[in-house]
């Protein structure tokens, strides 16, 4: 049985203060109220209230953006396609659903129609890759971490788009099945048998991946 | 052994079970190893996603000062009289065909109501004009008609009944074939309206 759903708050971050009580602090609180403040401005047509509201959500946007897309560049396109369709439609914005929600389905919008666009030129080039896996600690780390989110990376492009929608918003955005349903207009069930299909597909992705290394070492 | 809780891992896995099921999903768990590979594999794959290397995107402060250059002015790019009217003119159509539905059956109701008045003398004659005759056809008077003069005898009974069929047809089959027709009209109407909703509602979000 699923947990119920909680009566959705008024404001994001004041959903993340009743996640967890050790997390409710002044400061998120004042967080909280801040971005209320600035939701209001914003929607009376305040340029830098919104400015702010955009460097607050801008880096777990761009995020989930990315993860559907595999492509840097039309990442920050799409983000910044959300952002400009966060900005218009901002007046007709009501608080029964948060913030980052609400943005959050704006931008997986903005990805999908970028994808629908450039379908051809989606793909992160495999060098392109291996300069960010190489971050890593050690070359072997960064290699087999690279190899492994190939594979993965791979996968998930290969997903259908609503499974990748909800797994994407799941893994990268955080957000509970209650919470995506919300995002993407979905039963609570639809969202968990499109995330069964998408991490059981990827299961079987890993594990092709590993008998082939298996093989390729033996 | 009881069955495997496959369907039920995720949920587990994100936390998403309400306190007594995980408890449940936790005992069968302890006692099932093909249960707790499934979930070790599934906690796998949510890690190397979660940590699989990401581009370095620009900064938040860059991107909001070019994000603002490009912002349009609100009332340019959306105008709020023409944003509503693209809202509501979708439903124009089946309120428009509901009303059109609602004065033809207010009508074909009053002048049956008048028929009737007519008939039975309430209006004593007044209504004689409106009234008409109803209980029989045009080409009914007219074979009424020859068959006295011509013949001198009454009307056949099977003409008799071809002529009550036509009343019949007149007074109850045509306005329900209109008000089927018009029913049908609407419900497509609506279907599609709902139908390009739901398409919209795919590419662009719901406060576009």
């Amino acid at each position: 049985m699923l947990k119920k759903p909680n009566k959705t708050p008024p404001n994001s971050v004041i959903t993340n203060v009743m996640k967890s009580d050790s997390q409710l602090t002044m400061e998120t609180l004042v967080l909280a109220i801040d971005e209320q403040d600035l939701i209001a401005h914003a929607q009376a047509g305040d340029r830098r209230a919104f400015g702010e509201l955009v460097c607050l959500h801008y880096d777990s946007v761009v995020r989930v953006v990315y993860r559907l897309c595999s492509d840097a560049q039309i990442a920050e396109d799409a983000a910044q396609e959300a952002f400009m369709r966060a900005w218009i439609n901002l007046p007709g914005y009501q608080p029964r659903a948060p913030f980052q929600s609400w943005l959050y389905r704006i931008a997986v919008n903005a990805a999908l129609d970028a994808l629908r666009r450039k379908p051809e030129e989606r793909l992160e080039t495999s060098e392109e890759s291996l300069m960010m896996a190489e971050k890593s600690p050690s070359p072997e780390t960064a290699y087999l971490e690279k190899e492994q989110a190939d594979f993965l990376q791979g996968a998930v492009r290969a997903l259908p788009e609503a499974s990748r929608a909800v797994l994407v918003l799941r893994e990268y955005g955080e957000l509970s099945y209650s919470e995506i349903a919300a995002v993407l207009e979905i039963p609570v069930g639809t969202v968990m048998s499109r995330l069964n299909y998408a991490r059981n597909r990827l299961r079987e992705t890993l594990s092709e991946y590993q008998l082939e290394t298996e093989l390729e070492y033996a | 052994m009881p069955e495997h809780i496959t369907p039920q891992l995720n949920a587990f896995l994100d936390g998403e079970l309400d306190a007594r099921t995980r408890a449940e999903a936790q005992a069968h768990l302890e006692t099932c190893q093909s249960c707790r590979v499934e979930l070790e594999a599934l906690r796998r794959v949510s890690h190397i996603l979660r940590n699989a290397p990401q581009p370095d995107f620009m900064p938040a402060e860059t991107f909001k000062d070019r994000l603002m250059l490009q912002l349009p002015r609100r009332d340019e790019a959306l105008p709020e009289a023409a944003h509503t009217n693209s809202r509501l003119l979708p439903w124009m159509v089946p309120a428009l065909i509901l009303a059109c539905w609602i004065f033809i059956q207010v009508t074909l109701n009053l002048s049956g109501l008048i028929a009737l008045a007519g008939r039975l003398g309430v209006m004593e004659g007044t209504l004689a004009w409106a009234a008409g005759s109803p209980q029989q056809t045009q080409w009914f008077a007219v074979a009424q008609l020859a068959a006295s003069n011509l013949v001198g005898v009454q009307v056949p009974i099977g003409l008799k009944l071809l002529n009550n069929a036509g009343v019949f047809a007149n007074s109850v089959v045509t306005p329900l074939l209109w008000q089927a027709g018009t029913a049908a009209l609407y419900w497509g109407v609506l279907a599609m309206v709902w139908q390009s909703k739901a398409n919209a509602l795919r590419v662009s979000p719901a406060t576009e």
